[in-house]
């Protein structure tokens, strides 16, 4: 019997081949963008496993206030000052480690390499169980040693076994490498932040970070930087809950009360298993679970599609049914008939999924650098459930409604097309083209807020500024006029600047200022960039008031710390936030920083307002604007920005590797163009769209296919009745009309519904943005019209077709 | 057999009321052959249908081999169907996606009978009605003729008492046709009860007892002497 019903499926299956090649192909669609995203999901929840300690590993975060304003929600670290404050406090802490990430060069003999060094105390070895394949894990008590992988050591020395070997650090610290170990799981949070490229390869004790850069080992209060991690090893298995209330009453108890009313408000402990996806909690966007959740929708769609196409072909199986009733099946064993067909397409369908994901994973794992893989064994239970699961559903509504006909009904061969059928049909239609223009209109919105984001950024000549990174050492600082001259011996470079910052940098340098001096009360927040006397020049920053950096006034450079009096230049916002109508009015006035309670504290800092530039989202994408001001001051410049003529050639870039190599030839030259930077941000953003305009395309896709099978069945289904309109004298058109018409009522209602879920969902993401695009609602419309139109083309197509029929064959056919 | 006290059939739509068999009284003996015959729309189909127990009546008394039907339910009515009644119909009904053997086998599925008896079976009655060599075809490969002898062997194989032909030679023509009733009249000669729609008069004279139905009644009834 149950043979007798898979034969019949697939005999059915051939019998009607585009049909099924439609319903399985739909089906197989569905499921490989559900699979896909469940393994990707499955794969970014479950890192860092393979560390035997990791259910009582927790990394520290921290909750932001609104008030910080640095556009997330949350961060995935804390203040170092908070590792030996969690161990002294906390009694069920067994270790705590820190690491803070900070990038070197790192060189042996005449070769060099950038590198980014994971800073780390030695506990770090006790929570984390690397294998080691050279040396042990007391590589870190060494404060002069080093922990190095099995690639980078094969990169500098050309083998794995070079324990003992020196590593100069930033040509000034030596470090001896005491273990070798297996390169880091690339689905560890180290070497996974879901999107943004990043490789741990080094382990230096904090020791080193200490002499090098005065890095105080208790930790500070003043530093959150991406990349930096607190590790904290419970001593049992604790909920992560109960980690976080620990941790936090540690902050609560040591933290500054204004950082905490201001700025920190709390601590936030994580699985070390969700280290990796932390990135989407701080922006405040569900990523994954969107994958996911979109995953599902697809695959509702093709189930749905599958339904609409069943129950229009079960018409023509009506008579089979009658049959088989006339010979005394029971309801309950057709039913089973229908859905062991559905099930069995299903599960060809599955098949066809599977290879499409052996297709499918490895280019995404290429793309990415991820390493998700896809376990048959694993996922068999998995599989298997949801080939039954969307078997039956897919199935549930022909079988019931095909079983329900009396048998004298069937053999009259009654169609199916009364009320109820066709109720049924336009509500599944309505949903998929509701999913379906609820995607496109998401898709559409986040495509046309990005192209802001873009478009925003061309405030900034992005193409001419050759940006040269990694100046943030001492002995380049104290060549910095030397390498501006020689630069400025090219012909094709019209200026050069040095700076803390450049734009698209997410980066925040901020401090409370002042209107008055003490007047605590009117502080607000202020950003800090820290350049030469160039920068507006070389950004093409317009001034609304006041006067650019000058060389022949000396007082526009602070020389010394000690001094505590500044000439700056602020922008309009901080203008206005000091009280000024007019940014005129600004210029030749003075505001202040706050003066530190702290004994031996320097005196607050004055600052005298040299000129005021107009309002420039330095940051970028995202961000909401600023208040800025820019200085002159004795610090370690990161960048030399360097504007090139818009006429120049490639080789403008060979002529300022050599100038660098002549001036600075003991480091290597890292640099990129302002574009360049933008794009490794902007990418995430682009990426996002990409994957939903993925997500939108199958869904319209199979939204269109459902349709069209559809359309076909129906109009068989009216070839009658449609030949007995042309012999009473319809017109071609007509008829396409009356055809047309049956489906687009549902896609109607579709948009209606649509309408407001694709607003409330691009919400999300356009909350994200500072900036944001106010054309929501006729980007939604635009979706709709747009699944409209391919709608009424696809059945215009059909009905064209069955409209220019002779009508006496139609009227013959029965 | 089968005895049938003033019974009728009734269709209603929202306005209309149409009248298909007024109170009709038959009774078919064991082992008759019985032809009913009247013009198109005159209920032979309605009254097939319910002798058939694929449909049941408005009003009156059905009597099946001693029960009276008339109130069961389709499960109750589907069950007794399936012991005792075989179809055969005008457009023979074959499953188009299914071989000629599996379509024989099916009146055997819902039985419960073990698979190696079904095919004992079913290949004792391709024998029978001459389809033996077209075992595994598919209904579309065969000629009008040879589907009704499938659908005679389907009709037959579960060893039903009662055959009912609804315009069985319809859509033959008549060399295929006079086959199809010699196969009838056998199937009669070793027991089979067998009730006949059809608008062939030639054809209903293969039966000993013709029905006479005009607009939904019973006209007369003609006993043939049995030859």
């Amino acid at each position: 019997m149950f043979l007798n019903y898979v034969k019949i499926a697939l005999r059915n299956i051939l019998k009607n081949k585009l049909y099924a090649a439609i319903n399985i192909l739909g089906l197989a669609i569905g499921l490989t963008v559900y699979l896909f995203g469940g393994i990707v999901a499955e794969y970014e929840y479950n890192h860092d496993t393979m560390f035997p300690k990791h259910e009582r590993t927790f990394t520290i975060g921290s909750i932001l206030s609104p008030t910080a304003n640095i556009g997330v929600n949350e961060l995935n670290n804390t203040y170092t000052a908070m590792g030996p404050l969690i161990k002294a406090d906390v009694e069920s802490v067994e270790e705590v480690a820190r690491t803070v990430r900070r990038g070197y060069l790192v060189t042996n003999g005449d070769k060099h390499f950038y590198k980014d060094i994971q800073f780390a105390d030695k506990e770090l070895t006790s929570i984390f169980d690397f294998t080691y394949i050279h040396g042990d894990a007391s590589a870190l008590s060494d404060p002069r040693g080093m922990i190095i992988t099995a690639s980078a050591a094969t990169q500098i020395f050309g083998t794995t076994d070079v324990v003992g070997e020196t590593i100069l650090l930033n040509h000034e610290e030596d470090l001896r490498v005491r273990a070798v170990v297996e390169d880091l799981p690339q689905n560890s949070h180290f070497n996974s932040f879901f999107i943004i490229d990043q490789k741990v390869e080094f382990f230096v004790p904090l020791e080193a970070l200490n002499r090098m850069a005065e890095w105080d080992l208790n930790g500070n209060w003043n530093n959150l930087s991406g990349g930096n991690y607190v590790y904290v090893l419970m001593k049992d298995k604790t909920p992560v809950a109960e980690v976080t209330r620990l941790v936090d009453e540690v902050y609560k108890n040591h933290a500054d009360q204004e950082m905490q009313e201001t700025f920190i408000t709390g601590m936030k402990a994580r699985a070390l298993k969700e280290t990796n996806t932390a990135v989407w909690d701080m922006i405040g966007m569900p990523a994954i679970e969107t994958v996911q959740l979109l995953g599902v929708l697809v695959l509702v769609i093709a189930i749905v599609n599958y339904t609409n196409l069943a129950t229009a072909q079960s018409m023509g199986r009506v008579r089979e049914v009658g049959m088989r009733k006339t010979l005394g099946a029971s309801r309950k064993q057709l039913l089973l008939q229908f859905l062991i067909e559905s099930v069995t397409i299903a599960t060809v369908a599955m098949v066809v999924a599977i290879v499409c994901l052996e297709l499918l994973v490895p280019l995404f794992n290429d793309a990415t650098g991820k390493v998700v893989s896809f376990n048959y064994l694993q996922t068999l239970p998995w599989l298997v459930t949801t080939t039954l699961v969307v078997g039956f559903f897919a199935g549930l509504y022909p079988s019931y409604l095909i079983t329900k006909v009396s048998p004298i009904d069937a053999l009259k061969e009654m169609t199916l097309k009364g009320g109820r059928g066709s109720w049924f049909r336009s509500l599944m239609i309505g949903t998929q083209f509701m999913l379906s223009i609820f995607m496109l209109a998401v898709v559409l919105i986040v495509f046309f807020q990005n192209k802001k984001v873009e478009e925003s950024s061309n405030i900034y000549p992005k193409e001419e500024v050759l940006v040269l990174k990694r100046l943030n050492v001492e002995s380049i600082r104290e060549r910095e006029e030397t390498l501006r001259q020689e630069l400025l011996n090219i012909p094709e470079v019209e200026s050069v600047s040095f700076a803390t910052q450049v734009p698209f940098e997410q980066s925040n340098s901020t401090f409370s200022v002042t209107p008055t001096k003490g007047d605590e009360a009117a502080k607000f927040q202020v950003n800090q960039l820290d350049t030469d006397h160039d920068f507006m020049k070389t950004f093409d920053v317009p001034f609304v008031a006041g006067r650019d950096f000058d060389r022949a006034i000396s007082a526009d450079v602070r020389t010394s710390t000690d001094v505590r009096r500044s000439n700056v230049i602020i922008n309009e916002m901080a203008a206005r936030n000091l009280g000024y109508a007019r940014a005129a009015d600004a210029v030749g006035q003075t505001f202040w920083g706050l003066q530190s309670e702290e004994e031996d504290a320097p005196a607050a800092m004055q600052f005298d307002i040299i000129g005021v530039v107009e309002d420039q989202n330095i940051l970028g994408l995202h961000n909401d604007m600023k208040a800025w001001i820019f200085a002159i001051d004795p610090v370690r410049h990161f960048y030399a920005a360097v504007r090139i003529n818009r006429t120049a050639d490639a080789s403008v870039i060979l002529k300022v590797e050599d100038v660098w190599k002549q001036v600075i030839p003991e480091y290597p030259i890292e640099h990129d163009f302002l574009v360049g930077m933008f794009n490794d941000v902007y990418q995430i953003y682009k990426a996002m769209n990409s994957v939903l305009a993925g997500f939108a395309f199958m869904a319209l896709l199979l939204a269109l296919i459902g349709l069209f099978g559809l359309a076909a069945f129906m109009a068989r289904g009216r070839t009658k009745e449609l030949g007995i309109r042309k012999v009473l004298g319809a017109s071609i058109p007509q008829l396409v009309k009356l055809l047309i018409w049956q489906f687009s009522k549902p896609v109607m209602w579709a948009i209606l519904v649509a309408l407001p879920l694709a607003y409330f969902a691009s919400d999300m993401y356009l909350n994200f943005f500072a900036d944001r695009i106010n054309t929501q609602i006729v980007l939604i419309l635009v979706a709709g019209a747009v699944a409209v139109s391919m709608s009424w083309g696809v059945i215009g197509l059909h009905a064209i077709k069955v409209a220019r029929g002779n009508p006496i064959t139609a009227l013959r056919y029965e | 057999m089968l005895k049938l006290h003033n019974l009728s059939k009734v269709y209603r739509s929202d306005e209309v009321e149409t009248v298909a068999l007024n109170s009709i009284n038959i009774e078919i003996e064991q082992g008759e052959f019985v032809a009913i015959m009247g013009p198109s729309g005159c209920g032979k189909s309605t009254l097939l249908n319910i002798v058939g127990m694929l449909d049941s009546p408005s009003s009156g008394e059905y009597i099946f081999m001693d029960e009276d039907v008339a109130g069961y339910s389709e499960a109750q009515l589907s069950e007794i169907r399936k012991h005792n009644i075989g179809f055969i119909f005008q457009s023979f009904n074959l499953i188009d996606e299914l071989t000629v053997e599996e379509n024989i086998e099916l009146a055997l599925l819902y039985h419960n009978i073990p698979a190696s008896e079904r095919k004992a079976r079913v290949a004792k009655v391709m024998d029978k009605v001459g389809i033996a060599h077209r075992a595994s075809h598919m209904p579309s490969q065969l000629s009008g003729g040879q589907q009704q002898r499938v659908a005679v062997a389907r009709a037959v194989v579960g060893d039903q008492a009662m055959i009912l032909a609804d315009e069985p030679t319809g859509n033959l023509d008549s060399a295929h046709g006079q086959e199809v009733m010699e196969m009838l009249q056998s199937l009669n000669e070793e027991g089979t009860t067998i009730v006949m729609v059809t608008h062939s008069p030639a054809h209903a004279d293969y039966a000993r007892r013709t029905i006479n139905l005009f607009d939904g009644h019973v006209v007369t009834e003609n006993l043939r002497a049995a030859e």
